[in-house]
């Protein structure tokens, strides 16, 4: 299979991603379209490092599951306290500081 | 017989249904089993690119680790029943649908013509000479692959050259064809954990360590985040 | 040693065929063993009614389970009530994919290893397999639908994520000694000879592995997750018939993997003091196997062992295990030993570097541990979220 098919899969599962976080309103869904985005950068890094012949891109890849593994942390506590103060998850009805 | 064709259509093909479901179910803790799907889907497109060892470290981080934190998460705050998603205005939802669907022709047509005229392609054409000795190109190719993975000529010579040529040829009598089989079988190794070992902890070991501080951070700042006041009157 | 491809397929499939087989019989002798060995040690009989010596209590049980009416409660989320008990039974029956149960073993004059994949990164498959375990348990526990089975896949899943790191910290070194992370080379590189063994080089890391495959296979006294004075039966309160049997199956199943690959990675594999390269090409393979199984089942006693000696941990104990002892000790044993072994290439000082700084980081955690203990914090301490659950919302 060449680099092509790869990078089309890619930019399918990244667009996923955001028409998720376009048309959802609940937080978890959308972290979790957020890691789908994610995933499929790691997916187009792994395709253009064969391509390449340089390891880099695999490299890379483990900064961006680190990073990934960073931000659900701090994200999902931070859905765990703003349910604990507004009993909601929904992104629409958390806009106290729309003014 | 090449099954990668199949394989990737296979993967992909779930990898796609298990993402267009993440979006579309209702119920967090079906759109969490979808996810877990993709990922394992994209661990298998992983293996079919050799890249071993990222596959195994895909499902154990995302399967394995984060997953099960959403999953905590949902029947922590017990979201499974609830339904947050109100109905929103239809036009708004039709307009991010056509939206993504644009968003997503043009990332197709650009991963499509990704190949032609840019630096991908460029290194393809230069690797693909034949005949004659090998080729001052393919000479720096190599010294580039032997400075990445921190290898000796010496290594190569011994270890790889008797896998395309005869045993006892070095890297400077190859002919420009055994050089590139020689180039690939090296290139092709590079999912190797070894390789992957050598590479993270030479050129990015600053990016490896600050890492290492990034983690520390979320680490702080979830306790921060989550941690409980102590009442101050006794109940 | 390349086979040539129908040898391949067709040895494959009966190594993969015998290798099932021979783990749900395995399932079978573990559930009498384990009742038979806790009336051992309760010093009673046992059962011994069906059979000679009640040897056949497991058909029986079997029986019992088939013949049971499948109960699906009305209240309960089908397709993951369903599928819950297949998820956790599926992953303890692929990680035997890996291991190596025996060196080889020469039929028709093929070389067949002992083995049905010697893939390159043998142990991080086992992890990552392992880790999707906790899914049947979480997913089991959501989709019942039910107070106490919730409480227990929160437990089950916390449990899970905090072991899971010391079990796999702990074989790091292991790694780094072995420079292989095939199964079949780690245990190659141990070689026969009990002082050459891992267990012996690593000890601490060796009982923090144990501790946390222990708490990985829910046993007591890490059963947290299906307590029964606490929580009815935990995550499958909900479950019966052949459902509730297929918990029962992978719990068991998982304790077998678990010691095969706890054999492999620390007790040498099939080896002991080159008795598996008597006899002929053929016996040797026999020999080997039945090596590898003895120490199997010696990790098998141990376990129940254990199961039937210590009572369960409080959950802050487990959390504190997990998270103030076991992973520190893990640690330790990884900086101990890749600066020994990169000083002086001893194994012999690399063990006495890992047991002395091991329990100097014991002993540091402990009084730091006691002297933070105030006369009011001793009453029970319940982790903040399960607070919250707790609290009507389910």
């Amino acid at each position: 299979m060449s680099l092509e098919w790869y990078l089309a899969l890619s930019a399918l599962l990244f667009t996923v991603g955001v028409i998720g976080v376009l048309i959802r309103r609940n937080a978890i869904i959308i972290f979790m379209c957020i890691e789908l985005m994610l995933n499929a950068a790691n997916l187009a890094f792994v395709a253009i490092s064969r391509e390449l012949g340089d390891p880099s891109g695999q490299v890379f890849v483990f900064f961006v599951m680190t990073v990934a593994a960073a931000e659900v942390a701090i994200g999902l506590a931070i859905i765990v306290s703003v349910f604990k103060h507004r009993e909601t998850v929904n992104v629409d009805e958390v806009d106290s500081l729309k003014g | 017989m090449n099954a990668e064709p199949i394989l990737f259509i296979a993967f992909g093909a779930l990898a796609l249904i298990g993402a267009v479901a993440v979006i579309g179910f209702k119920n967090p803790v079906y759109s969490a089993i979808a996810l877990i799907v993709t990922f394992f889907a994209q661990a298998g497109l992983f293996i079919l690119l050799g890249a071993h060892f990222v596959a195994a470290v895909q499902v154990i981080v995302y399967a394995g680790a984060i997953m099960v934190l959403f999953l905590f998460v949902i029947m922590l705050l017990n979201l499974g029943s609830v339904d947050v998603d109100r109905p929103k205005a239809g036009i708004a939802k039709g307009a991010a649908v056509i939206l993504g669907i644009v968003f997503a022709l043009e990332g197709v047509y650009i991963a499509v013509n990704a190949s032609k005229g840019t630096a991908v392609a460029r290194v393809k054409r230069e690797s693909a000479v034949g005949g004659g000795s090998i080729s001052a190109m393919q000479l720096k190719e190599l010294n580039k692959i032997q400075a990445t993975y921190q290898l000796t000529r010496d290594e190569i010579d011994t270890e790889y050259v008797p896998k395309v040529a005869a045993a006892d040829k070095t890297v400077e009598d190859l002919t420009a064809d055994e050089a590139r089989t020689l180039i690939q079988t090296l290139q092709g190794e590079m999912g190797k954990t070894e390789r992957i070992g050598t590479v993270l902890f030479s050129k990015f070991l600053l990016p490896f360590e600050v890492t290492s501080l990034i983690l520390l951070a979320a680490l702080i700042g979830v306790i921060a985040l989550v941690k409980r006041e102590e009442p101050k009157e006794v109940s | 040693m390349e086979l040539p491809l129908h040898v391949l397929i067709i040895s494959s499939l009966i190594k993969i065929l015998i290798v099932v087989h021979v783990l749900l019989i395995g399932v079978m002798a573990m559930i009498l063993a384990e009742r038979k060995v806790s009336g051992w040690i309760q010093d009673r009989h046992g059962p011994n009614r069906v059979g000679p010596w009640g040897i056949l209590q497991p058909i029986a049980d079997g029986i019992k389970f088939f013949l049971k009416e499948d109960l699906i409660p009305d209240h309960v989320d089908k397709p993951i009530y369903v599928l819950a008990p297949a998820i956790l039974l599926v992953p303890a029956l692929i990680i035997c994919a890996v291991v190596p149960f025996g060196s080889s073993i020469t039929v028709a004059g093929y070389e067949i290893p002992l083995q049905i994949a010697d893939i390159n990164i043998g142990i991080l498959y086992v992890l990552a397999i392992t880790s999707l375990g906790v899914y049947g348990v979480v997913l089991g526990a959501w989709a019942s639908n039910n107070k106490y089975s919730l409480l227990g896949g929160l437990r089950s899943s916390a449990q899970m994520i905090s072991y899971e790191l010391t079990l796999g910290l702990a074989i790091i070194g292991v790694l780094m000694l072995s420079g292989s992370l095939s199964l079949r080379e780690i245990a190659i590189a141990q070689g026969a000879n009990i002082w050459n063994w891992n267990f012996l080089i690593h000890l601490p890391a060796f009982l923090a592995f144990t501790t946390a495959a222990f708490a990985e296979t829910n046993r007591l006294p890490f059963d947290l997750a299906e307590a029964e004075q606490e929580l009815v039966a935990g995550y499958h309160t909900e479950y019966s018939s052949m459902k509730f049997a297929m918990y029962f199956m992978a719990e068991y199943m998982n304790m077998i993997v678990g010691s095969a690959v706890a054999v492999t990675l620390f007790l040498g594999g099939w080896h002991l003091f080159g008795l598996e390269n008597l006899g002929g090409p053929f016996w040797s393979g026999v020999i080997s196997i039945a090596i590898f199984s003895a120490k199997t089942a010696l990790f098998l006693f141990v376990f129940i062992w254990v199961r039937w000696t210590l009572p369960r941990f409080r959950y802050d104990q487990l959390m504190n295990l997990g998270w103030k002892f076991l992973l520190p000790v893990a640690l330790t044993s990884i900086v101990v030993t890749a600066i020994v072994w990169i000083g002086t290439q001893s194994k012999l000082l690399v063990g006495v570097c890992n047991v002395v700084a091991a329990s100097v980081v014991v002993a540091i955690v402990a009084s730091t541990l006691a002297m933070r203990r105030e006369p009011e914090q001793i009453e029970r301490q319940e982790p903040s979220f399960m607070k919250g659950s707790s609290s009507g919302r389910t």
